[in-house]
């Protein structure tokens, strides 16, 4: 679950699949939207235009130009920064990793396992936009930025430090860098670790000695934090920009990258609000959006438009009901796995989710997506979600729970009470509260709903304030740092306190290997631990919608990317006449 | 007179000072935004964020300071600081959406923004109340009266979120019906825009025109009531009827004598109408997308950043409380019946 | 004929004042012809709030036998919404909601004012000059923004009576002065020197003497504060930072309604809204008819 910031993209997207539709001038058969099901990675492909311009809204904003520092981590960043970040590369919608052809000449390998030593190869002629090469330097310098070591860079305060405290030491020579890693760095996922984001020569020119001084370079971090980006390593390179509110595009001539870029100009602008959005789409204020929500209004709104298609499909989160397993009732296993069972999950999918998205699909598995290659249902054959009232009450009446006068009372005969939390703004998450609310009531379970103000979903869960909570996580194709991320015992984000030794050892050896296939099938098995524990219950990847203005070729949705649509911009381009 | 100003000025003082105190521990007490900001970083990264960088965000927002201290901090800037803080230095404090986003500058280009919208539509509502009030004054009790009265009152019941979506959306289908878009729905001029006054103002029309006028109507209603008021009051007073009983025409009577002295209350109230304004344009900024002091309030609340929400206290108080004094200052120069020692 | 015209006027004289002050404001009221219709129409509303949800056959609730976004007929008069709402139900519901928080800022306001501004005005001196301090600091923090803050900074979901009681807190300064006002002119009053001299306490002459005779400042006031209530709840809960589900308000419905003005979900936006205006253009008419009333220089001219 890293982040994947995308600059470039390869030309490999002209995959098999749309090699009909792809640079093919005098093709008639360009596909819309609706073939995204069938080819996620191929639809809406055409020929395009030479030149054109395109407006693309965001749903938000951002604060910070350097997306190495917590302030800096946002979504929206990663996306209106898409256009000139040195990222390592990113998922297409099939799940295919694509090396960033701007940056490097081939996907990195791993030339050592002991310690993990991985090296990269860099494109001929990648540089910054501004005469400068790319060079090891830079890979240094992300390595300090990231280490979170004070030795190297002091009082900086980078969002994750899992790759950057890892690193022992990084060499190279020309075109070729080698990274070591520390004995205790074992991740699978090697291959997609970010390497690169500020460029080194830059800090110095700005005077700041960050090889040498550690608060020179907090320093330097600052001044990357603060200033617009005017270096480029992507396809486009910034003409105009204002943090939080827009960036303007212009084609970068020195890009490394073999995409033939059509566009003159792109412009990402801040549009808070889905309806402002859709409205904003309607009035041709824009060429497109992919927010990260959708409703039903909008939905409606969408199909009475002339001049746009539109797709709804689940998005890169996925919706889930976590238990507090350190609440006074929820603390024993039995009665979660009889929760759990009351609880029916294609019931409330179809009272909410399905109103956007018609071939929604019930989640099956909390590491991988549906559909994926790793993806094994787990949970149905337990009966978990499936609403069976008499299977869940069986397992209660054999733990020694009592039904009196209605109420289900625990074995030492207290009246069972829970609460389910929400975002208020969710309207999604409050009907599934008042399903869960009916379900659990059929237990003899009194529910009471509780809602969470947007802002307070993070300190609900850091102090464990609820029975039952629905909320998201993001669901990129990584799952290596997930599983730990999710269900350690202590992790930081294992919310409702879960500890068991059996999954704390079963994650530990997702970790231990450097074969993705093989932490895969690990990985599956510490899903199983986590369904008998009865912890955390899949319900669907969270819909969202990508609206575009039908003059736009090769604009499409990809759910494994944080940039979304923006995935592949040097690709984008106006629909040829 | 100038000592009336400066008196009045220091006595502006310790109300925006107690307003501060009020409002920072109001908006202080209730937030805790450092933990929210965490828990959004570790969702958005899908990793635990590192305590050092907790401890970092902390400190750089003093967050690890009691109420006390960090309102002493944001004031004086005097004490154990990172030099970004202290309001009597020029400083304005971090915000909490991070080190890119200096608050000062946030204000200050936000300030213009509110106010071309705002300044608009405060001139128009103030000239169609005065139209309306006079010609409703003039022809009292008459049709055209009870229609202008009735329009008044309507307007004033009109909330004005409703009233700009809908004009929104209706600017949307004239835009269809027109086959062109000739008004924007979302922002204050095109995206990047650069150039000289003019041409901002000029780029800037099609996003102007409709959330001005959703503004000037709500503004219009209160002051036509009282410039009808002031209109009658003068129509009916002595001075008037002696110009009418010399044999002066009634149109004369009207422009030279009447309207004249209506205008007084009216002009000592667009100073106040100014200001007030400022503080409503929070909705129509948020429904248009103008990227001013509302809406920028509207975020710092919701994200509880503390420095933020008081820069605009601050502001917003300041302009009010200029805004009360110009009108004091106005109805001393325009009525003689009044002067400050 | 003066034999016969004195002794009516006496009689006049005499009926009226057995008509006592507060009937005399009836009649007045009562010949305001737009305030008349708009106290007929305020108590429909009313009725419609609090009675209807008895007579009427859908709930606010979601039921699954109602299908989303039917179009206004016999079954569903304003239609329903896509969760499968009664939108007249929900109006109802929303209507009394917005009722309950407009009438508890109006009462919870105006005895606040009412004794502020009383206290102040009856003490003058340094105690009056300190209160009219924080008036002004009141003045001066932008309602919106510290009424926002506050809503938006309850730990649950906000409901009505959260939502009622911040507005109240909030908004009571204008009946502070309009009330102080009249006080520091009544407290130089005969009346209140006969009840000082009779011994009466401080509190006994601000409660029982001073308030009564501003009864007509604060009557209007009390109306008006219903409209200024509902037009800030309203504002607020499309802000996003007023009223949360499960309570719901007019102010929400048209927040979810969204841009539909124009296409065939109308009634959505159209029916919450002219509910806001119906209740805020009454509330202004009546409040407006009862100054006249009240008004001792007010000439009988009929408006």
């Amino acid at each position: 679950m890293k982040r994947h910031h995308i600059a470039a993209v390869a030309a490999l997207a002209c995959s098999a699949l749309a090699l009909t539709a792809c640079g093919r001038g005098d093709d008639t058969t360009a596909s819309s939207l609706d073939a995204c099901i069938d080819d996620p990675a191929g639809c809406n492909s055409g020929a395009r235009a030479d030149g054109g311009e395109i407006t693309w809204a965001l749903d938000s904003s951002w604060a910070s130009w350097n997306q190495n520092t917590s302030e800096g981590n946002n979504a929206y960043a990663a996306v209106a920064l898409v256009g000139m970040w040195p990222a390592t590369g990113q998922f297409n919608p099939e799940g295919e990793y694509i090396v960033n052809e701007g940056v490097f000449a081939s996907a990195p390998t791993l030339v050592k396992e002991d310690p993990v030593t991985v090296e990269y190869t860099l494109q001929a002629g990648a540089n910054w936009g501004d005469g400068t090469d790319i060079s090891v330097d830079d890979f240094i310098y992300h390595w300090y930025a990231t280490s979170g070591d004070a030795s190297l860079c002091e009082g900086c305060d980078p969002a994750n430090i899992t790759r950057g405290s890892q690193v022992e030491s990084i060499t190279g020579d020309g075109s070729k860098v080698t990274v070591t890693y520390k004995e205790s760095y074992h991740s699978a996922e090697w291959q997609y670790e970010e390497v690169l984001s500020e460029p080194a020569h830059v800090a110095e020119e700005q005077g700041f000695d960050w090889q040498n001084d550690p608060k020179d370079m907090a320093a330097a971090e600052d001044y990357f934090s603060k200033t617009v980006p005017t270096w480029s390593t992507g396809p486009f390179k910034i003409e105009d920009a204002k943090v939080g509110e827009h960036v303007i595009y212009v084609p970068n001539e020195d890009w490394a990258g073999e995409t033939e870029v059509t566009l003159d100009k792109v412009t990402f602008r801040v549009i808070e609000g889905l309806d402002n959005i859709t409205t904003a789409l309607r009035n041709g204020e824009i060429d497109g959006a992919s927010p990260f929500s959708v409703n039903a209004e909008t939905v409606t709104q969408l199909q009475g438009a002339a001049g746009l298609e539109y797709q709804v499909a689940g998005g890169p989160s996925w919706e889930h009901i976590d238990l507090n397993t350190q609440s006074e009732f929820l603390s024993d296993p039995v009665l979660r796995q009889a929760v759990f069972t009351a609880i029916d999950v294609e019931n409330i999918i179809g009272r909410t989710y399905a109103y956007v998205q018609s071939d929604i699909e019930r989640k099956g598995n909390h590491l991988f997506r549906n559909g994926s290659e790793y993806y094994t249902d787990y949970l149905s054959a337990t009966g978990q979600g499936t609403g069976d009232i008499e299977l869940a009450y069986d397992m209660l009446d054999e733990a020694g729970y009592k039904l009196e006068d209605g109420v289900l009372h625990t074995p030492d005969g207290d009246p069972v009470e829970l609460d389910f939390r929400y975002s208020e703004s969710k309207e999604n998450r409050r009907i599934t509260g008042e399903l869960v609310q009916s379900n659990l009531a059929d237990l003899g379970i009194d529910v009471e709903l509780k809602s969470i103000p947007d802002a307070d979903l993070g300190s609900v869960l850091g102090e464990g304030e609820f029975d039952m909570i629905d909320f998201g996580w993001s669901s990129e194709p990584t799952f290596v740092a997930a599983a730990s991320q999710y269900w350690e015992t202590g992790s930081g984000s294992n919310f409702g306190g879960l500890s068991d030794p059996a999954l704390d050892a079963l994650i530990a050896e997702v970790n231990g290997t450097l074969d993705l296939d093989e932490a895969a099938v690990r990985a599956n098995v510490a899903v199983q631990q986590v369904v008998q524990d009865a912890y955390s219950l899949p319900i669907v990847d969270t819909p969202v919608v990508v609206m575009v203005s039908d003059r736009l070729v090769n604009v499409r949705d990809n759910w494994a990317s944080q940039q979304r649509a923006a995935y592949n911009i040097a690709e984008w381009g106006v629909a040829a006449e | 007179m100038v000592v009336f100003i400066i008196r009045r000025i220091l006595l502006m003082i310790p109300v925006l000072l107690g307003a501060t105190i009020l409002c920072f521990v109001l908006v202080d007490v209730v937030n805790d935004p450092v933990q929210d900001k965490i828990f959004e970083i570790s969702q958005s990264t899908g990793e635990p964020v590192p305590q050092s960088t907790i401890d970092a965000l902390e400190s750089s927002l003093y967050y690890d300071r009691g109420i006390p201290e960090r309102y002493w901090i944001w004031l004086t800037g005097i004490g154990d600081t990172n030099g970004d803080i202290g309001l009597l230095q020029g400083k304005w404090g971090p915000s909490i959406e991070g080190s890119a986003m200096d608050i000062g500058y946030e204000i200050s280009t936000r300030f213009w923004i509110t106010l071309r919208l705002v300044l608009f539509a405060t001139i128009a509502s103030i000239g169609i109340a005065i139209l309306a009030g006079v010609v409703s004054a003039v022809k009292q009790y008459s049709r055209t009266d009870y229609t202008l009265t009735f329009l008044g009152f309507l307007f004033l019941a009109m909330p004005i979120f409703w009233l700009g979506s809908l004009f929104k959306e209706g600017a949307v289908q004239l835009n269809k019906i027109l086959g062109s878009t000739v008004f924007q729905t979302y922002g204050s001029g095109t995206t990047g825009f650069r150039g000289n006054g003019w041409e901002v103002f000029i780029d800037s029309l099609p996003f102007l025109i409709v959330p001005t006028l959703v503004l000037m109507l709500g503004g219009y209603a209160a002051i036509s009531r009282y410039q009808r008021a002031s209109m009658l009051e003068v129509m009916n007073s002595d001075y008037v009827r002696l110009a009418r009983a010399k044999g002066v025409r009634n149109r004369t009577v009207m422009r030279r004598h009447a309207l004249r002295t209506a205008l007084i209350p009216v002009a000592t109230f667009a100073p106040l109408a100014l200001s007030g304004a400022m503080g409503g344009a929070m909705v129509t900024e948020s429904i248009f997308g103008w990227r001013g002091l509302g809406v920028y309030s509207l975020d710092a609340i919701n994200a509880g950043d503390t420095f933020a929400v008081m820069a605009y206290v601050l502001i917003s108080g300041v302009v009010v409380l200029i805004g009360v004094l110009i009108s004091d200052i106005l109805y001393g120069v325009l009525d003689p019946r009044i002067r400050y020692e | 004929m003066s034999n016969t015209a004195s002794p009516r006027l006496e009689a006049e004289a005499i009926s009226s004042k057995e008509r006592g002050q507060w009937e005399m404001v009836g009649r007045r009221f009562f010949r305001h012809r737009a305030a008349v219709v708009s106290l007929v129409i305020f108590i429909l509303v009313v009725l419609f709030a609090y009675i209807g949800p008895f007579l009427w056959k859908w709930d606010y609730k979601i039921h699954s036998e109602i299908p989303s976004w039917a179009a206004p007929s016999l079954d569903h008069p304003f239609g329903t919404d896509k969760a499968g709402r009664d939108m007249l139900g929900a109006m109802m519901q929303a209507t009394k909601q917005s009722l309950n928080v407009s009438l508890v800022v109006a009462i919870g306001s105006t005895v606040l004012g009412a004794l502020y501004g009383a206290v102040a005005g009856f003490y003058r001196g340094w105690v009056d000059s300190l209160m009219m301090r924080f008036l002004d600091i009141m003045f001066v923090i932008p309602f919106l923004v510290i009424t926002g803050a506050l809503a938006g900074a309850i730990d649950t979901s906000v409901r009505w009576y959260h939502m009622a009681i911040i507005l109240a807190v909030f908004g009571w300064t204008s009946i502070a002065r309009a009330v102080r006002a009249e006080v520091l002119s009544l407290r130089e009053k005969e009346f209140i020197e006969a009840a000082r001299s009779a011994g009466g306490s401080d509190w006994h002459i601000i409660v029982k003497h001073l308030i009564p005779n501003t009864m007509s400042v604060i009557i209007v006031s009390v109306t008006l504060q219903i409209a200024f209530a509902i037009l800030s709840e309203t504002t607020l809960s499309f802000l996003g930072l007023g009223i949360q589900s499960p309570d719901t308000s007019l102010g929400l419905l048209i927040e979810a309604a969204g841009a539909s003005a124009f296409n065939e979900h109308w009634y959505l936006f159209y029916i919450p809204g002219l509910m806001i205006i119906l209740i805020a253009l009454t509330i202004n008419f009546i409040g407006d008819g009862l100054r006249d009333a009240m008004d001792p220089r007010q000439t009988m001219v009929r408006r």
